[in-house]
């Protein structure tokens, strides 16, 4: 069955379709729908069907998601609405309106998120014979042992910081964790926080106290120490006979012993709280010549941004957040009472530090080896047969890093270029292009400083490459550099010849393993030369005049997407079948989704797999009847980007680097790339059908931007990720026989030649 | 493997191509590279190159030669023309651009120019080579200027340099566009006056069968993609639409071109001067559709590298250009043809058969030719003066693949071609010190061949130099006719050949019974 007619059989579609009220808008917005994303992710922690210690991970991944997304996306708002902003977003909402909603949304969220962890995940856990235990349930026995660890490993490391009258509120950094003390009396000898001398009570101080603003303290809890501290449980025993693990957290130690921060005093309260403050900045290319300590500079300003968001502890009393409402500045929406421990990022660690528990985890999973780079053969002449697809993390990245290794070591090889977002560190990559460069071949990189968080990981091995004689491209003047694309140049016997690489995907083996994306290897000439042209556009000379199969972006992919949806939408509308399929990150381009609710109005079949933010409107009726958003979120994140379009029966199939959403297509430097080797393009068909059959993974979208569980009635039950994992197993498997079969050699023996 | 780049410094972009050279085959593009460098614009307004620019194509240069470098032992030819060419700073510029970048920048004179197009257009068109088979007319574009040459019968009649490029115009024209109601009135008239010229000068062009386009450069690309026609790779132009891309340029503003059609800005103001000089074209030749081979100056330096690397024999020879207008050059003027054809083939004669005593090369051998068909062409305009009449003709004939130095070469030929060295005023102090002695070489042929025919009526049928037992040279020189002018004027011709080779020269006349 052909793709076509596979996505046409499994489509979803309302038997009654929704309907606009009246001044709703065409588009949802996007930071709503992006929380509805989180949404799903959360929906896998609370999924009991996962394994319990990838409920953690999910939980956790959810809170660094939020983190982000405050610090980012938040924290722009909050910019626009200081700042007068009144335009309305493509969803028709102000500013101040989108952040009271999105305000509201998060409540909602961290209360979910909590009953998550509270109400699912500590009771499974405690099954599971692990404990996270509270200081009221500590024995006598167990306190002696934390406080002999306290006393050792945590107390030299703490550094209170009194605040009264005469000593301000200190600086907190952001995402740190801290304790809000407030002693019951003061301290006989307050002055001993300030001088080594025995003073008298200062007038100060006595202000202070006749103002009756008591004294209290910061006390930062060390993020350089392990949250969670073993202790021993008195009792062994638990279900099943596993061996019962128990712990406590970090910050429940230190208000356990926190009197011996304060000399012994007596303490009313100490509760945690977390400040997050605005992260955003924009690099100032053009006043500063020297763009790398133009970013270092604003790394270290980053911590002392506007405090965004504020977060406590359900059980701190009303004065405590009056100090830190007034210290910190942060409006009543913005803070957040938490009913846990806050920051839950920590728990994706819990699996790390106990004895190995498979059963508590998804099972195992390797990538696999690519049939089509077998071990004993030089990858060049592997690419020279066919053009080779990977699919990761189904398949392994190795061959791409062997790939760019044995460039790095043939004589042949006369230049390696490349354009690198987000690399791991200690990243193998980084190392062959280093070892390249020294053994005199061109080498040439554009780094993209820009990439979120990762700045400092990019500047460091930046300079590396460039002390090994590479030559570094720090991105270009206002556009960030996300495409994915090697170039190989490499003297054959016949000629030069050009290997490509284009990618849905960083350039990072770790990420290569929990990521799912699509990479292409080719030798084609025609390719070849738009990767040359590409390369010597970023690299300062003239854009060149034509593509023969790249469209990049920002130039003329937007552009060229248009067309094509435009063109299917011509077809509709001359009684031809048309279809679109798109597997993208976001869908959030205004002009994108107006031309799908157009084409979709004339008829055209359009089925999205939209990972995160989506903001179209599917199943409205005279809008977008006949489009389908489903988003598929499971073990592995969704990452890679493909583009069907039928064509009148052509089926143009495109991959690349660029989601569709306006950053990308107006702002970054990004590929696409049509694929036409039929291999190549059964297996991504392969790909785009089991995610429009996934009947387990994936959500649909509904009109209100609300995502429901897909209804499997009559449906098969379909993982795409488990499918998706067993074809590549099998894939090696077949190969591996087939390989073992051809390398059994028999050598005849003087036996068998005297028989002759 | 062999790498060659080539580099054209042309008046509004510096563009670089590099490709594989390869044995008995053409070369291979490997990758073409380009910036906007508007070189011109100084130049053509200011007669200079300003500091700025300088600084421009300096780095431009200098990011060429990084990408050179990704290619092991990749050659750097790099040429410029009329910016630089016309720059009376030019001695500076090169210089400097030779001790910032590396790259040392060789300016080609208007006839080599043409020469690397021809060459360009001829071994890379298929379409061209076939449509020079019949009448054409060639429009090269370039920024500085057109190049009008026509063809029959696949040879090149005449060529012709026009100083109205579109670049050019716009610099020229840049301060009456402020005050002009019709700027696009303004260009058109500017641009027809020297095509009227034209027209009267090569009443041919009107006749034509064929239009062929071309050129490089950016401003063209934009054009074919205003056309609906792809940027790369040859096509052909309709009147037709070709009219309606110029009816939408006279109809937007710069800016819009910028902001809609892609175009950046420094060659948005190019593009209506090309079209309009386009139009002007058409018009002459009054033909529906233009032949657009996509071949660049780089094209043509490239295939004489191919052919110096390999002995690639050129799909078309360059020297029938040379040759063929030269002819057309003689046929202007109005020289006697059989006598230039009877001098030109002696004095051939003579070159092959005296190879061990002057070793000149085979260009020298053409210029001999050349000379000889052209030695004459002064008459038409004084029969009394005509040496230094033809000198001046030559210098300021297109004869395409010809340097200067070469020009002037073949123009001293010309004038000398009596073997008077006494006559004023002295032109040799013009020529390369290099090129005086091979001049002394050619000029003791050319002269005695000319004497070979003083009667004009080609009654020599053939020359041949042999040795005397005492080792001097006999010139016997056969015809079944009364021959007695010609070895007169002879005798009193063969000094020079005696003097510069240093031996004895007899004539004998060999009689051919009829």
């Amino acid at each position: 069955m052909s793709i076509y007619e596979s996505a046409l059989e499994t489509m979803y579609r309302s038997e009654i379709p929704a309907v606009l009220s009246e001044g709703e808008s065409r588009f949802v917005n996007r930071e709503l729908s992006w929380m509805e994303f989180n949404e799903r992710v959360l929906e896998e922690a609370r999924d009991k069907n996962n394994p319990l210690f990838e409920r953690l991970n999910f939980l956790a991944i959810t809170g660094s998601n939020l983190d982000e997304f405050f610090m980012i996306r938040v924290a722009s708002l909050i910019d626009l609405v200081q700042a007068g902003g009144s335009k309305p977003d493509p969803a028709g909402l102000p500013p101040a309106k989108q952040l009271e909603l999105l305000l509201k949304r998060n409540k909602r969220f961290f209360k979910k998120q909590y009953s998550t962890w509270n109400r699912q995940i500590l009771p499974q856990l405690k099954n599971e014979g692990i404990e996270i235990i509270q200081p009221s349930e500590l024995s006598e026995e167990q306190k002696d042992e934390l406080e002999s660890y306290f006393d050792k490993q945590i107390f030299p490391v703490l550094s209170p910081i009194a605040v009264d009258a005469a000593r301000p509120f200190p600086l907190i950094s952001s995402k740190s964790l801290n304790l809000l003390v407030i002693p019951a009396r003061l301290p006989e000898n307050v002055s001993q926080y300030a001088s080594q001398e025995k003073k008298p009570k200062s007038k100060l101080e006595t202000e202070a106290k006749s103002k009756n603003t008591a004294p209290y303290a910061i006390v930062q809890i060390p993020s350089n120490l392990p949250r969670l501290i073993p202790l021993t449980l008195e009792d062994h025993s638990q279900s099943e006979g596993r061996e019962a693990h128990g712990f406590i957290l970090l910050e429940d130690l230190v208000r356990l012993f926190i009197e011996k921060l304060f000399d012994n005093a007596e303490i009313q309260s100490a509760h945690t709280f977390r400040i997050m403050r605005n992260a955003d900045f924009v690099v100032d290319e053009e006043e500063t010549s020297d763009l790398l300590s133009e970013i270092e500079d604003k790394l270290k300003l980053r911590k002392r941004g506007e405090v965004i968001r504020l977060e406590l502890e359900h059980a701190a009393q009303p004065e405590e957040l009056a100090i830190l409402q007034e210290e910190m500045k942060v409006p009543e929406e913005q803070i957040f009472r938490i009913r846990g421990p806050i920051d839950l990022t920590f728990v994706s660690k819990i699996p790390g530090l106990l004895p190995p528990r498979p059963d508590l985890h998804y099972p195992p999973f390797s990538p696999q080896p690519s049939p089509a780079f077998p071990k004993d053969k030089n990858v060049f002449a592997c690419i020279r047969e066919h053009d080779i697809l990977l699919h990761h993390p189904y398949e392994s990245f190795d061959p791409v890093i062997r790939v760019i290794s044995e460039a790095a070591e043939d004589p042949q090889v006369l230049a390696i270029k490349q354009t690198l977002y987000r690399v791991s560190s200690d990243s193998p990559i980084i190392a062959s292009l280093a070892r390249a460069a020294e053994a005199g071949k061109q080498v040439l990189v554009l780094v993209e400083l820009k990439a979120r968080f990762d700045e400092e990981n990019n500047i460091h091995w930046a300079r590396e490459l460039e002390r090994a004689g590479c030559h570094v491209l720090y991105g270009i003047r206002g556009l960030k550099t996300h495409s994915k694309i090697t170039l190989i140049v490499r003297e054959e016997e016949d000629g030069l010849r050009r290997y490509v690489h284009i990618g849905t995907g960083n350039y990072n083996d770790k990420t290569a393993r929990i990521y799912t994306d699509l990479g292409i290897w080719s030798c084609s000439e025609r390719l070849g030369e738009d990767a040359t042209n590409f390369f010597n556009m970023i690299s300062g000379f003239s854009l060149p005049h034509s593509w023969n199969l790249l469209i990049p972006a920002p130039r003329w992919l937007k552009a060229d997407t248009l067309f094509r949806i435009e063109r299917e939408k011509r077809h509709a509308e001359n009684g031809q079948k048309a279809m679109i399929l798109g597997k993208t990150n976001s869908l959030v381009d205004p002009e994108i989704i107006e031309a799908l609710y157009a084409a979709s109005q004339a008829g055209v079949l359009i089925r999205l797999i939209v990972r995160g933010i989506c903001c179209l409107r599917p199943g409205v009726k005279g809008l977008s009847e006949n489009i389908e958003v489903r988003s598929v979120v499971g073990r592995f994140l969704e990452h890679s980007r493909i583009f069907y379009y039928y064509n009148s029966g052509a089926e143009d199939l495109l991959i690349g680097s660029a989601d569709w959403m306006p950053r990308n297509l107006d702002r970054r430097i990004e590929l696409m790339m049509p694929v036409h080797d039929p291999v190549c393009r059964e297996r991504i068909f392969q790909v785009l059908d089991l995610e429009l059959r996934d009947t387990e993974r994936a959500h649909i979208c509904q009109a209100d931007g609300l995502y429901h569980a897909v209804d499997r009635r009559g449906r098969e039950i379909l993982d795409s990720q488990i499918e998706l994992s067993r074809a590549a197993i099998q894939a090696a498997e077949v190969f591996r026989e087939r390989a073992e079969r051809e390398e059994h050699y028999e050598p005849a023996t003087s036996y068998d030649a005297g028989r002759h | 493997m062999k790498y060659q780049a080539v580099i054209d410094v042309g008046s509004h972009e510096i563009s670089m191509s590099i490709a594989q050279l390869r044995q008995r085959k053409p070369p291979k593009l490997l990758e073409r590279v380009q910036r906007t460098v508007p070189a011109g614009s100084d130049t053509y307004r200011d007669g200079f190159i300003s500091e700025a620019v300088l600084r421009q194509i300096v780095e431009t240069l200098s990011l060429f030669r990084l990408k050179v470098q990704e290619y092991p032992d990749c050659q750097i030819l790099a040429t410029a023309t009329s910016a630089i060419r016309e720059a009376q700073n030019r001695a500076f510029i090169l210089d400097q651009i030779e001790r910032a970048s590396g790259i040392k920048v060789r300016i080609l004179s208007n006839n080599e120019e043409v020469g690397y197009q021809l060459l360009a257009l001829g071994e890379c068109s298929e379409s061209f080579r076939e449509a020079i088979k019949k009448p054409s007319l060639v429009l090269g574009l370039a920024a500085g200027s057109i190049q009008l040459s026509i063809f029959e019968d696949s040879h090149l009649l005449t060529s012709q340099n026009l100083r109205m490029g579109s670049l050019r115009i716009r610099a020229l024209l840049s301060e009456l566009a402020i005050h002009s109601r019709d700027f696009n009135q303004l260009i058109r008239e500017y641009v027809s006056g020297d095509l009227a010229n034209y027209r009267k000068f090569e009443p041919r062009a009107a006749e034509v069968e064929n239009f062929i386009i071309h050129g490089s450069g950016a401003g063209l690309t934009h054009l074919r993609k205003l056309s609906g026609l792809p940027p790369t790779g040859e096509c052909r132009l309709s009147r037709r639409d070709f009219s309606r891309v110029l009816a939408m340029l006279r109809s937007r503003s710069e800016q819009s071109l910028v902001m809609e059609e892609g175009i950046s800005d420094e060659n948005a103001s190019l593009l209506l001067p090309m079209a309009l000089l386009i139009d002007e074209v058409f018009d002459l030749c009054d033909l529906d559709e233009a032949l657009l081979p996509d071949v660049s100056l780089e094209n043509g330096l490239l295939m004489e590298a191919a052919q110096q690397l390999s002995g690639r024999r050129y799909l078309r020879d360059p020297r029938e250009d040379l040759y063929s207008a030269s002819v057309e050059l003689a046929r202007r003027y109005q020289t006697d043809r059989l006598h230039s054809e009877q001098v030109a083939r002696i004095s051939l004669e003579l070159f092959d058969q005296t190879q061990r005593l002057h070793r000149l090369k085979e260009e020298d051998r053409v210029m001999l030719q050349i000379g000889s068909l052209l030695h004459n062409v002064g008459k038409y305009i004084s029969m009394q003066d005509d040496d230094i009449f033809s000198y001046q003709i030559i210098k300021s004939a297109v004869i395409p693949g010809v340097s200067d130095r070469k020009l002037e070469f073949l123009a001293n030929l010309i004038y000398y071609h009596n073997g008077n060295f006494t006559r004023k005023p002295n032109l040799q102090k013009y020529l390369h010190e290099e090129d005086r002695l091979d001049l002394m070489k050619l000029l003791a042929l050319l002269s005695m061949a000319n004497a070979l025919d003083a009667s004009h009526s080609q009654k020599i049928q053939k020359c041949r130099l042999s040795r005397d037992e005492d080792g001097s040279y006999v010139l016997n020189i056969y015809s079944s006719e009364d021959i007695m002018l010609e070895m007169w004027t002879l005798e009193r011709h063969k000094a020079l050949f005696q003097n510069v080779f240093g031996v004895s020269l007899q004539a004998k006349y060999r009689e051919i019974k009829a």
